[in-house]
């Protein structure tokens, strides 16, 4: 293999690398935020049992 | 070691997303076709750890496997991140079918994503995305309203509608002048209108009556020409083709019915509800459990007009992503990649072929851009990058060997094939006749015989896809396939 050619499949193999390190950050950024999303809906439904849970105790009591 | 590609959706269950493209494949199709070895290679592979941390240790014998190996893995990569992004809008966007898509079985979720990008594809070809989903040019792409597709179309004057309607049955190899009369007086009651695209039935008209009410007449063109007619509401105008009540496939209309839902206070089970979260696309009218889903498929199937008509009625568009990566942008970088799962799943045929595979890495030059451009090429979509890739130095000589690939890849797969074709069909409707040059409108006719794989060479794909982009005909491939053309008018082609 020349030094052309070796140098030309080099550089597509670069390529191809940024650009599976450029998916990866975007997965991991989309991952990381559905994530969040995530925990936050949870709080807000607990909030949410526990002002139920509350008001059932108040009328209970 | 758990692939890198599984993930886990909220209930803690565990999908891979390669499933997701699995679906696609699942369409039905007329021809019959293998199993299908779909989805590149997703374990971690040396090479591509190699290649990521090291690229200049490696043995000259080991590069091109390595490249092959890298350029499978950035495919996947790329599609798994979109499907991360995907999750995150549905999260967002609140739109629990898009959550509810990975559930569904492998034939259901493949024929309804092919339903909704289809009718994305040909709303925004007829009518333009600035008419069809203004709101994806918002800066997040995540204002979507909740105006559903057929009160846009609404707005858009009858005149405009009958006209874009004929050119795209003339791209679709229909006769027009059959059903034009109909097609008009369906907009002027207030009808709507449905065209077979793909197999897939297409809301492409909604007209407004005069008197200001809305009127549930459909008509309905498909390729034959016995399932054609007034589907729902019938009365054929002028005494021209008279209605057809259709009575099978895409028939009985009085037969829909809506979800039942109950009403707050929980006492009406049977009261039917229509909301947005129902029939986001033909064929789903109920989200909110999995039978349902189940039942509302076999309507896609058998009611596949009202289903469609129904969906345009009460919902937007699906998901701006579709339509915002279909148009291929001259800015697009690495960021900007994004494909439908009918793409997808054609490049994942495609990258699975170690031939075609090897034919990229001999093309490609190592140029940031050059994978978006191989991607759009083996995704049948024209654009910019697709004429970057077929305009690269001693083009021709390096992009045959990729074509002939490509053919013989899709004869050993004809799944992959049929879905291609598709996409490209749908490409061809972006096409338009040029105002100036009236004479243009016979050869749309033309367009629709040219043959799909006839054309996968790098001339008559470097002509289609600077046609698309500058919403032309594309009369280098049309005088290539017709040369009968030729004498009949003048030549363009000097003029390109």
């Amino acid at each position: 293999m020349d030094a052309k050619e070796r140098q030309r499949l080099v550089g597509v193999i670069k390529s191809f690398a940024n650009s599976i390190n450029c998916s990866r950050r975007r997965a991991e950024s989309a991952r990381l935020q559905l994530q969040n999303l995530h925990l936050a809906s949870e709080h807000v439904e607990k909030v949410g049992a526990l002002a139920a849970l509350e008001k059932e105790i108040e009328n209970i009591e | 070691m758990r692939s890198f590609f599984l993930k886990h959706n909220r209930h803690g269950k565990f999908f891979a997303r390669e499933r997701l493209l699995l679906f696609v494949y699942q369409i039905p199709t007329p021809e019959s076709g293998d199993d299908l070895q779909l989805q590149p290679e997703l374990s971690e592979s040396s090479h591509v750890r190699e290649a990521l941390n090291n690229y200049e240790e490696i043995p000259d014998e080991e590069l091109y496997p390595t490249g092959e190996a890298a350029l499978k893995r950035a495919v996947s990569e790329m599609f798994h991140a979109q499907t991360q992004q995907e999750d995150l809008y549905a999260h967002k966007s609140g739109n629990p079918l898009l959550a509810k898509m990975p559930e569904l079985d492998d034939g259901d979720a493949g024929a309804l994503y092919l339903a909704s990008e289809t009718q994305e594809q040909v709303a925004t070809a007829l009518y333009g995305e600035e008419n069809i989903a203004p709101e994806i040019n918002d800066p997040n792409g995540e204002g979507m309203d909740k105006l559903p597709l057929m009160t846009r179309i609404e707005t858009i004057s009858t005149e405009e509608q009958t006209k874009q309607i004929i050119g795209l049955l003339q791209t679709e190899g229909i006769n027009p002048s059959e059903h034009e009369t109909n097609i008009q007086s369906a907009l002027a009651d207030g009808g709507s209108i449905v065209v077979e695209v793909g197999g897939v039935p297409v809301v492409c008209g909604k007209g407004i009556s005069g008197d200001g009410n809305a009127s549930d007449k459909i008509y309905f063109v498909a390729h034959d020409s016995a399932k054609s007619g007034f589907v729902h509401g019938g009365g054929g105008a002028n005494g021209k083709n008279p209605a057809q009540e259709i009575s099978s496939g895409s028939g009985q209309a009085n037969s829909i019915s809506l979800a039942k839902s109950p009403t707050k206070n929980g006492n009406d089970h049977n009261t039917y509800h229509s909301s947005t979260t129902q029939d986001l696309l033909p064929g789903i009218s109920n989200v909110s459990n999995r039978k349902s889903l189940r039942i509302d498929y076999e309507r896609l199937k058998n009611h596949g007009v009202q289903s469609a008509v129904m969906a345009a009625s009460v919902a937007p568009l699906r998901s701006p992503h579709a339509l915002r990566n279909r148009e291929a942008k001259p800015s697009a970088s690495n960021h900007d990649f994004h494909y439908s799962k009918a793409e997808q799943s054609v490049i994942s045929s495609l990258m699975s072929d170690p031939a075609v595979t090897k034919k990229v890495i001999d093309i490609a030059d190592g140029s940031p851009t050059f994978l978006k451009a191989a991607l759009d090429l083996m995704s049948f979509r024209y654009g910019p990058h697709t004429e970057d890739a077929l305009l690269i130095d001693d083009g021709d000589d390096r992009m045959k060997p990729l074509f002939a690939a490509i053919k013989t890849h899709f004869q050993e797969t004809p799944r992959a094939r049929s879905i291609a074709e598709h996409l490209w069909k749908t490409e061809l409707v972006h096409m338009h006749p040029s105002a100036k040059n009236p004479e243009d409108k016979k050869l749309l006719s033309k367009l629709a015989q040219l043959h799909f794989e006839d054309c996968l060479n790098p001339e008559d794909w470097r002509d289609l896809a600077s046609a698309r982009r500058k919403k032309e005909l594309p009369m280098i491939a049309l005088y290539n396939h017709f040369p009968e053309l030729r004498s009949e008018g003048k030549d363009k082609t000097t003029e390109a």
